[in-house]
């Protein structure tokens, strides 16, 4: 499942980031065999739970998600999204912010301002369209 | 919220989930990040 900042931009939030996060509904000590899936793919391996990919798209696999309930609760809250040419659950933006909310790094903080930001035009949105 | 950010948040809210993804991987890339990795050297070559 695409979480994190990545998952916020295929949602509209105007940022940037570095990396792309995927959850993997694995528990972390079975990180090879993601790492073997990602290099029988033509991944090039950076750490124990980094990839590349053959364009230079660093990939982060992600095993643990601070501030969020398991893996197969927060499943309910994603939406499949076209990314990379592929559909894939993508989590939902009031998910990513309760899990920025609780980890809070600096970088973390920026994002929380631009996540509540845009969830207030999609309310707006939504209302001013439910009103016509 | 100003006039100014609105208008970016209607950019990112008109755009199709790919559009918004290549807007940021043409971004970081325009920046020198995410280079395409350089293919392995044949050994017999």
């Amino acid at each position: 499942m695409l979480i994190g900042m990545s998952a916020a931009i295929v949602q509209g939030v105007m940022e940037t980031t570095l990396d792309v996060d995927l959850w993997i509904d694995l528990p972390p000590r079975q990180y090879m065999r993601v790492q073997n899936i990602a290099r029988s793919v033509g991944c090039v391996p950076g750490a124990k739970t980094v990839v590349y990919t053959q364009d230079g798209t660093p990939v982060n696999f992600v095993f643990e998600v601070n501030g969020l309930r398991p893996f197969n609760v927060e499943s309910n809250h994603a939406a499949m999204m076209t990314f990379r040419g592929k559909k894939i659950p993508v989590l939902k933006l009031a998910r990513i912010l309760k899990s920025k909310e609780a980890i809070r790094r600096d970088k973390d903080l920026a994002h929380i301002i631009q996540i509540r930001k845009l969830l207030r035009c999609q309310r707006a949105l939504k209302s001013r369209t439910r009103n016509k | 919220m100003s006039d100014g950010e609105k208008s970016v948040h209607a950019l990112g809210l008109a755009a199709t989930p790919e559009e918004r993804w290549l807007l940021n991987e043409n971004f970081i890339r325009s920046l020198g990040y995410w280079k395409p990795l350089k293919r392995k050297k044949s050994a017999t070559c």
